[in-house]
């Protein structure tokens, strides 16, 4: 029953926004995040007094059956997808430009595919919902309707269609090594198998691809930057988040005997190389798009930074565990966050630079205080829960002896507040008077108390930290569960 | 040789072919097709693997690869619509003009 909420609705009202008339979609969209949340809010209610379980799709058994999880982790993301997924519903129903109809149903499909992803423990289903959730999402950025929007929708298709094909190769060889397709078939075979090693490499390949993590990274700014801002907030927080999570769950459940010392080490590094490179060239960039967009880079690498650590095992593992999903969360809402109130700000302003975001605090304080409030987020500063996210990464690294993966989780907060103060700085700078008075005159959609609920949702949730984590629980990847 | 070590083998060869088309081409109906050929061999290997000896062969690889096949029609046919409108607007059929930076 939890499952028809989170996964069957969203597909079948993509199915039937896909029939009806403009004017029935927003209410179709509000009506499916309320279902969805209801979903959630019982599978959360179930988790925390019962435990976590497998439910097989349809009650057929393993291995024939694809196995879905009841679990605090997938929960909690997808709690955080509804928060982003309502905000932007929100905002499109209040833009001044319309959202074409065909738009609709493929933001459902786009849930559809995430909420597969955060519950699934099955690769091939994995496979098709990353596939759903990317074409549809790739679909969505065309709606911008300029030649550089193209350009980029085309990049970002042709490199994530071979990131999906990739892993597929991957899930092949682990079918024809255990002849399962679930996440616990790999406990069978010898961790040493060429086959699992192979298997691994190619499945983790195109995981890497599809998140953008470096040095596949390239595709991302121009896609994410090019998308209108609702677009934008829903690929930047949700859609390289969802396979960014799948691969932290295979790589701190199935592949965890293969993690260390040498592949775990080689993921952290990839991601401190993204946090460092993702912020350099957030710094450098002109357009307050393609700011936001690269700190996606390097806010991703954090995902990746959990791998080495969470391999220590133990009670290390579960602190490091805790620290990346409430990390992945505050991001999620940051983003999406950053990228509604720098989308409508820009509106006002009439521009895409950095520049033309002078004065606009001003205009709209709101907006220019929920920009430093993302950010600050992003910062991992308290009140923040990202603040608890790095804290328990932290105490992870130093706990455990991998001492310099401190250096990326503390360095990163330095970098996104160089980044990120750049943008909150120039919002209050004072500009001519003429400027501000265009800035006030200025016709602006009254999107200002949605994007500040959004952005504050991780201030809220830092006093919820303690329940929140008892829902996560302790045990990475899939909490220890067996079919 | 076996059956099923040449149905891997070509499905190998496939990949090769379809990582050159879609990485080193700069046409972009070029690259679509490459990434068609890399689909293909991902999916012969995939076949390969279900052969189970001298029995039958394992049904279920097969019913996966009917669901890659359509998730690859469908990626191909969202590829061939962008490559439409990117040229009607640009009149371009490459994405590696010299002001993409």
């Amino acid at each position: 029953m939890i499952f028809a909420c989170l996964i069957g609705l969203p597909l079948a009202v993509a199915g039937l926004a896909a029939l009806t008339p403009l004017r029935w979609q927003v209410p179709l969209a509000f009506g499916l995040a309320a279902g969805v949340t209801l979903g959630a809010v019982a599978g959360a209610v179930e988790v925390l007094g019962a435990g976590p379980r497998v439910a097989p799709m349809g009650g057929f058994p393993l291995p024939l059956g694809i196995a879905l999880v009841l679990d605090g982790p997938g929960l909690v993301m997808i709690l955080m997808t509804s928060a982003v997924m309502a905000a932007t519903f929100g905002f499109l129903a209040l833009q001044p430009t319309p959202f074409p109809r065909a738009g609709w149903p493929l933001l459902h499909l786009v849930w559809v595919g995430l909420n597969t992803l955060f519950t699934t423990a099955d690769l091939f289903n994995a496979y098709v919902a990353m596939e759903v959730m990317s074409l549809a999402g790739i679909a969505l950025i065309a709606i911008s309707g300029t030649a550089k929007a193209l350009e980029a929708q085309i990049r970002y298709l042709l490199i994530a269609t071979m990131g999906a094909l990739v892993y597929l190769l991957g899930t092949a060889l682990l079918y024809g090594a255990t002849g399962r397709l679930d996440v616990w078939a790999v406990a069978q075979i010898d961790p040493g198998a060429p086959a699992l090693r192979l298997a691994a490499a190619c499945i983790t390949l195109g995981i890497l691809v599809k998140m953008a993590a470096w040095p596949f990274h390239t595709w991302l700014p121009p896609a994410h930057s090019g998308a209108i801002a609702p677009v934008s907030a829903l690929l930047s927080a949700l859609v390289v988040k969802a396979p960014a999570f799948l691969l932290l769950r295979f790589w701190t459940d199935m592949f965890a005997p293969l993690a260390l010392p040498a592949a775990g080490t080689f993921l952290g590094v990839l991601g401190t190389i993204a946090i460092v490179w993702g912020s350099i060239q957030a710094m450098r960039q002109d357009q307050v798009k393609r700011v936001i967009a690269y700190s996606t880079v390097a806010q991703l690498g954090y995902l990746l930074l959990v791998i080495p650590l969470v391999a220590e095992g133990g009670a290390i593992a579960n602190l490091a565990w805790q620290g990346g999903v409430l990390h992945a969360i505050t991001h999620g809402l940051a983003k999406a966050g950053l990228f509604l109130a720098a989308g409508s700000l820009l509106v006002t302003a009439g521009g895409d630079r950095v520049r033309d975001l002078i004065a606009t605090s001003r205009a709209a304080p709101l907006l220019g205080f929920s920009i430093g409030l993302g950010v600050i987020s992003l910062m991992g500063l308290p009140p923040s829960v990202g603040f608890v996210g790095k804290w328990l990464l932290l105490r992870a690294s130093l706990e455990s002896g991998q001492w310099w993966w401190a250096v990326p989780i503390l360095g990163g907060g330095l970098l996104a507040a160089a980044y990120g103060f750049r943008l909150v700085a120039v919002t209050f700078r004072s500009g001519t008077a003429r400027r501000r008075s265009a800035l006030r005159a200025a016709n602006r959609p009254p999107l200002d108390g949605l994007v500040f609920a959004l952005v504050s949702l991780p201030m809220l949730l830092f006093l919820a930290a303690a329940p929140l984590s008892t829902l996560i629980g302790t045990v990475p990847g899939y909490g220890g569960l067996q079919p | 040789m076996s059956t099923w070590l040449l149905y891997a083998s070509s499905g190998a060869l496939l990949v090769a072919i379809g990582l050159h088309g879609l990485i080193l081409r700069r046409h972009l109906i070029r690259r679509i097709l490459g990434l068609n050929v890399l689909g293909g061999g991902v999916f012969a290997i995939f076949l390969a693997l279900a052969a189970r000896g001298d029995g039958p062969a394992d049904p279920l690889p097969h019913a996966l690869v009917i669901t890659g096949i359509v998730v690859a029609v469908a990626g191909t046919a969202l590829a061939l619509a962008i490559t439409v409108r990117y040229f009607e607007a640009t009149g371009r059929l490459d994405i590696d003009g010299p002001d993409n930076r």
